[in-house]
């Protein structure tokens, strides 16, 4: 697959394919190169999968220009997120060669400070009890309607799925604020 | 939190601000902090719940792409496979009708053609390819649900040279404690009864090996023979072998004195001439005897067995069990309400089920634990119902006072408590509370209470008195084999094999007595000692061993010349001796 191909697919959310194309074609490299400083198989495959979110979420935002190769740019954003979980590792040595423009690495950088955040809202969300979660995924990311939401999770009326999102935000907000200062 | 700053929150986080919203909200935002400040939270905690989606998503794509690609591997596997098994088959029958013809022609004096033909026609080797990719991806040709001949054409395969794969007597295996009373039954109804400390050994544990013959096809098979050592005919009702073994696999034979039970499953158990006979390894087969001679244990130490008294028993309240007189209402008082809960149970228990009779005033009369039970469990058994307090509906059916019966079923542990259950405080409480329950009984003015007793004793014998009746002692362990003399008003003669089929496995069968005889075998000579003259019975011929035997066979009625051997040409060899 080219490489606009894999991220038009992620684009149009067929990405199954231009996925399995990519664990295929640049997980080696990432695994060579977290093996070669003293990683293991799992936390190769921890960094690729961090850098397939950046990837998608990127994507999914819109305008995604990448002047690099796709590999590339996947490629360095394992060795950024290695380096950052093994400070003692030299960061020149372990990011050289990789032929990112200056600016590509820094919006590099960002986003990868950015999903550190967001790795923590996603373990704040994750503490919520299973109906708290499922109410939050249908209205937020599904947009349902709070009435098909009542139906769903058996709760008495429109009214009370409304008032108990309301409180498993809050939770999920007082969950984020604990993790945000532990 | 306001109405407003609610649906405005819900409305950015969903991106459906309307005209107007997004300044409205950016207002709220610089006025209120706090409004602020739970937006940016609210959306980090959607980042969050979006980034946890995105890593299903990757996942689930992954998994997908590694069952995808699996399952292309194993279909490429699946069709190479399919492809070596239609060639290595078309092969070997191409193969196998080229050598046909010389291997059959090569074969001593008397002719032993196995199966049909030996030759093929060349338009049916197509058929055959056919016919085996038809086999292959189980689908029948049209060619082979009109046409006969293809079968013929089957019956001449590698496959079909052995009539029919005789099935393989398994080794069962069981395991028992050797210091209480058990039995066991094979998977076709053989039942090994153990005493108490029957074996020579400390160990407890008991590894006992069964197999069962109980089809002449089975007997056949495994080498087995109905003689006796001075060649006299038997026939028989089934034979056992029954191994046991200690924990480091040392072979284990009875101690003097004691015997096991068995009852064979076959209907010739219930012949009184069938008695037990003992096997001896010869040459060729098994030859029987009916002394035992016990092969003699160089290990045996005499070892003081202390049987065991009473185990742990739990049992669900009794008394406050409902009452059923009916066979039904029993069945449905077992199922339902009686049995012991899972949770109670140990490793080592034993299930039982106990009959029990109430009598009218609500007094146990007599229990019984149903089929055969170690002894200890019966005394313990009996001393625990007897001094359960009154029933408070007892006996009471349908408005009136009578006695019932009723089935429970309990837990029995001999591991458990063992020491405690054996101590005389036990013993000694168990029979004031039965002394005290007599003497309340004797108020009542009960006077069925034998009636009763005997009425759940009867029924209780019913169960095991069959399998008692046709009981067989045996004094060890081995090849046993349930037979009686047969043919003994036959004049019986000798016979001597011709040199022909002296490379031969002969036997001279006949299956409705289950008789099976075999040739005494000396240096280059082998001699059936004694077979019945006049008498139909199959000659039955196996050349070759493992996968490359083949089988004849004919009926005969016995003189003293042996026949000219033509072996008949059928498909199926258990049509014919059957």
């Amino acid at each position: 697959m080219k490489d606009q191909e894999v991220l038009d697919a992620i684009a149009t959310k067929r990405e199954s394919r231009a996925i399995h194309f990519l664990y295929q074609s640049v997980f080696p490299q990432v695994l060579a190169t977290v093996q070669k400083y003293g990683g293991m198989k799992h936390d190769a495959e921890d960094v690729f999968q961090e850098a397939l979110v950046v990837l998608i979420r990127k994507v999914e935002a819109g305008h995604f220009q990448l002047q690099a190769k796709l590999s590339t740019y996947l490629c360095a954003i394992c060795k950024y997120n290695w380096w950052e979980k093994n400070k003692g590792l030299n960061r020149v040595e372990l990011m050289e060669g990789h032929r990112l423009t200056p600016a590509e690495v820094e919006l590099l950088e960002k986003s990868i400070h950015e999903e550190a955040k967001y790795q923590k809202a996603e373990l704040a969300f994750d503490r919520l009890g299973e109906k708290c979660k499922k109410l939050l995924q249908y209205f937020y990311l599904e947009d349902k309607s709070m009435r098909w939401i009542a139906t769903k999770l058996s709760l008495k009326s429109g009214k009370v799925a409304k008032n108990q999102k309301y409180k498993c935000m809050k939770k999920a907000r007082w969950h984020y604020h604990k993790l945000a200062e532990a | 939190m306001k109405e407003e700053h609610q649906y405005l929150l819900d409305a950015f986080l969903q991106q459906n601000l309307r005209e107007g919203e997004e300044a409205r909200l950016k207002e709220l935002c610089s006025a209120d902090s706090n409004f602020k400040k739970e937006l940016e939270e609210a959306e980090l905690i959607l980042k969050g719940m979006k980034r946890k989606a995105i890593k299903k998503r990757i996942q689930k794509s992954r998994k997908g792409g590694v069952k995808g690609r699996t399952s292309k591997i194993i279909a490429i596997g699946l069709l190479s496979l399919a492809v070596l098994i239609l060639l290595s088959r078309y092969l070997l029958q191409e193969e196998r009708t080229e050598k046909k013809v010389p291997t059959e022609q090569a074969a001593p004096t008397i002719d032993i053609t196995t199966q049909g033909s030996p030759t093929i026609p060349k338009e049916t080797k197509h058929k055959t390819l056919i016919d085996t990719i038809s086999k292959v991806f189980r689908r029948k040709t049209s060619e082979q649900i009109t046409s006969k001949k293809v079968e013929v054409v089957d019956s001449l395969s590698r496959e079909k040279s052995i009539p029919f794969k005789p099935k393989k007597i398994r080794t069962q295996q069981f395991s028992i404690h050797q210091f209480s009373q058990q039995s066991i039954v094979g998977e076709q109804g053989t039942k090994v009864q153990f005493p108490a400390g029957a074996f020579a050994t400390k160990s407890d544990s008991i590894r006992i090996e069964l197999e069962e013959y109980y089809d002449l096809k089975d007997m056949l098979f495994a080498d087995l023979s109905t003689q006796t050592i001075d060649g006299s005919i038997l026939q028989s009702g089934g034979m056992i072998k029954v191994e046991a073994f200690d924990r480091t696999g040392r072979k284990l034979q009875l101690k003097e004195g004691k015997s096991v039970g068995i009852n064979f499953s076959s209907s010739e158990q219930q012949n009184s001439e069938m008695k037990i006979y003992y096997g001896n390894d010869s040459e060729e087969t098994i030859e029987w005897e009916q002394k035992a001679t016990s092969k003699k244990d160089s290990l045996r130490k005499e070892i003081s067995v202390r049987p065991l008294f009473h185990g742990g028993i739990y049992y669900k309240d009794v008394d406050k069990q409902p009452i059923y007189s009916t066979t039904k209402k029993l069945e449905t008082t077992l199922n339902e309400n009686m049995r012991y809960q899972k949770q109670w149970r140990n490793k080592n228990d034993i299930e039982a089920k106990i009959l029990y009779s109430v009598g009218e005033f609500g007094f146990v009369q007599g229990a019984y634990i149903i089929g055969e039970s170690p002894t200890w469990a019966d005394s313990l058994v009996q001393k625990l119902f007897m001094s359960l307090p009154r029933f408070e509906e007892a006996g009471v059916h349908k408005g009136e006072k009578r006695a019932v019966r009723m089935v429970l079923t309990m837990a029995l542990n001999p591991q458990q408590e063992k020491q405690y259950y054996s101590s005389n405080e036990w013993n000694e409480f168990y029979d004031l509370k039965i002394k005290r329950r007599n003497a309340e009984q004797k108020q009542a003015g009960v006077k069925e209470r034998r009636r009763f007793l005997d009425q759940s004793r009867a029924s209780f014998q019913e169960g095991s008195g069959a399998m008692e009746k046709y009981r067989r002692n045996s004094e060890r362990l081995g090849w046993i084999n349930l037979d009686s003399p047969c043919y003994r008003e036959t004049e019986v003669i000798a016979l001597k094999l011709p040199d022909s089929l002296l490379d031969y496995k002969v036997r001279l069968v006949e299956p409705n007595r289950k008789v099976i005889l075999a040739p005494v075998r000396s240096s280059k000579k082998a001699e059936f000692k004694k077979v019945p003259e006049g008498i139909e019975m199959f000659l039955f011929v196996q050349k070759g061993e493992g996968v490359n035997r083949s089988y004849a066979w004919q009926k005969w009625k016995i003189d003293r010349q042996f026949p000219e051997i033509r072996f008949q040409n059928k498909p199926d060899f258990s049509g014919t001796i059957d």
